[in-house]
């Protein structure tokens, strides 16, 4: 796995790269113009290792990779688990560079925002992953954006007919005290992460096998 | 130990436009087979199946003395050593790092045998692997096939691509390899020269089917090439002939020499003859 975990790096290196140099650019804008309102970068660096992940799943899937590791002793679920790895990985990087920020910043920004966003990337890798692997990169794309647009759709339609129902819906997570809140939450994420990963090994499986051509 | 390092019976495997159908097959210890057949005959989805990297509608196969189904066979991958048709490397990665992911990824991995292979075969080191032609690819392949000291190859159109005095270097190497104990090889090839030359057994696939399976000197003993009239082949048995080519000057058929009258004069048929009268050779 470890071996993956390597080739991954390799063939990602250069994206990472490209996406420290711009977060460095993102972190100087917030550090000398701390009056600008940037407080958007800090949710934007960790959403980026989203990318990475992805670009990831759909460089192996395009270079025959899969067909090869196939044939080697490698099982589905190392293979799989290696990229929730990697993307966790990648993930990490981002949040704590743009934590760094916020301290090097010392800007009003919350911390809590970055958080938020390490949540929100982690349910989006939940939801992506194992559509990548059962429909491919386009396919899941856009499966993905179907879905987020319904819900989009779904929420902003109840709030137009009526609003105390969006309240309803979501006004009880303003009264959860903090630790509990940060509990039910990560209890929620290993759960999603548990359920998506056993989609991705299933799905993997069977394209590795053509049950998808 | 068993004879036969791979044995197939009864393997089916359908697509929507294309179906191998019953295919069975042996592949001996200390062998090469070499599986010829045109584009789309069938020759990477028999490989594909015979590693279970493909989900097969009926049949069995048996690997190195294991089901291919197994729990023991995922562990017999490691005795296994695949090159594949296609390009499977990621294109940023240069052959320095390939040996690197295979280390890991290969328990018997010999990193020494890995650089003796790419020094041999002259593959640059850091040069990325888009920049590579498709000759230098099936090096890569074949580099990282022999250096985890595999038991089987299964070579799928390993040959395609590479210059004459390579291929030739390489035929060798995989005769070599086939002879020490324990080993065998399967060979799927288009050219058909580079099979005749090593393999101890012929399998030829046609459009999903096996339409002969020989030792390739029983082949070559059994085949000839008859030229004569066609009121003269209008003489010979019909289940003599297996194909023929009519010309201005005459006819040349292939032929079986058991059925011949003995003052028939049959030359020698290559592989390729053969191969060629039986697909295309209008028959009798």
């Amino acid at each position: 796995m470890l071996a993956m975990l390597r080739k991954d790096c390799y063939v990602m290196g250069k994206y990472t790269v490209v996406l420290i140099i711009t977060w460095a650019a993102a972190a100087g804008v917030l550090i000398w113009f701390p009056k600008t309102d940037a407080s958007f970068l800090y949710y934007l660096m960790p959403a980026m290792s989203v990318t990475i992940a992805l670009n990831a799943v759909s460089t192996d899937h395009e270079c025959c990779w899969d067909r090869f590791a196939a044939m080697t002793p490698l099982r589905p679920w190392q293979l799989v688990l290696e990229k929730y790895l990697f993307t966790y990985g990648t993930l990490a990087l981002m949040a704590g560079l743009s934590f760094l920020v916020v301290w090097a910043a010392a800007s009003d920004e919350n911390s809590s925002s970055i958080w938020v966003a390490i949540v929100l990337v982690l349910l989006f890798v939940d939801m992506s992953l194992p559509l990548v692997y059962r429909f491919g990169r386009q396919k899941g794309g856009m499966t993905l954006m179907i879905f987020w647009g319904l819900v989009a759709a779904l929420i902003l339609g109840a709030a137009h007919w009526n609003y105390g129902l969006i309240e309803t819906a979501f006004g009880w997570v303003e009264e959860v005290p903090a630790p509990a809140l940060a509990a039910g939450i990560a209890v929620f994420l290993a759960a999603a992460n548990a359920w998506s990963f056993y989609l991705s090994v299933r799905f993997y499986a069977r394209r590795q096998r053509g049950w998808y051509d | 130990m068993d004879t036969n390092a791979i044995e197939i019976r009864g393997l089916t495997k359908r697509y929507r436009d294309f179906s191998l159908e019953d295919l069975n097959l042996n592949l001996p210890y200390g062998c090469v087979l070499g599986l010829v057949g045109e584009n789309g005959a069938g020759k990477s989805t028999t490989i594909r199946l015979i590693m279970d990297a493909l989900e097969r509608d009926s049949g069995s196969v048996s690997v190195l003395g294991a089901n291919n189904q197994s729990k023991e066979f995922l562990h017999l991958k490691e005795d296994i050593g695949v090159v594949l048709d296609e390009t499977f490397v990621p294109e940023i990665i240069n052959a320095k790092q390939m040996g690197r992911i295979m280390a890991g990824t290969y328990r018997n991995w010999d990193q020494a045998a890995y650089d003796g292979w790419i020094r041999r075969l002259g593959l640059p080191l850091e040069k990325k692997f888009k920049d590579y032609s498709r000759g230098m690819t099936m090096k890569l392949g074949i580099a990282a096939a022999l250096s985890h000291h595999p038991r089987l190859l299964l070579l799928d159109e390993a040959t395609g691509g590479l210059d004459p005095m390579v291929r030739e270097e390489l035929l060798e190497v995989f005769a070599d390899f086939a002879a020490e104990d324990g080993h065998a090889v399967l060979l799927s090839s288009h050219i058909v020269s580079d099979l005749e030359r090593i393999c101890d057994y012929i399998a030829f696939l046609h459009k999903g089917k096996l339409v002969l399976c020989e030792e390739k000197d029983v082949l070559l003993d059994k085949y000839g090439i008859l030229k004569c009239t066609k009121e003269q082949l209008a003489n010979i048995p019909q289940e003599a002939v297996h194909g023929k080519r009519v010309g201005t000057y005459g006819v040349e058929a292939l032929v079986e020499r058991a059925f011949m009258p003995r003052d028939a004069v049959v030359d020698r048929a290559s592989l390729e003859d053969i191969i060629l009268f039986m697909v295309k050779g209008e028959k009798q």
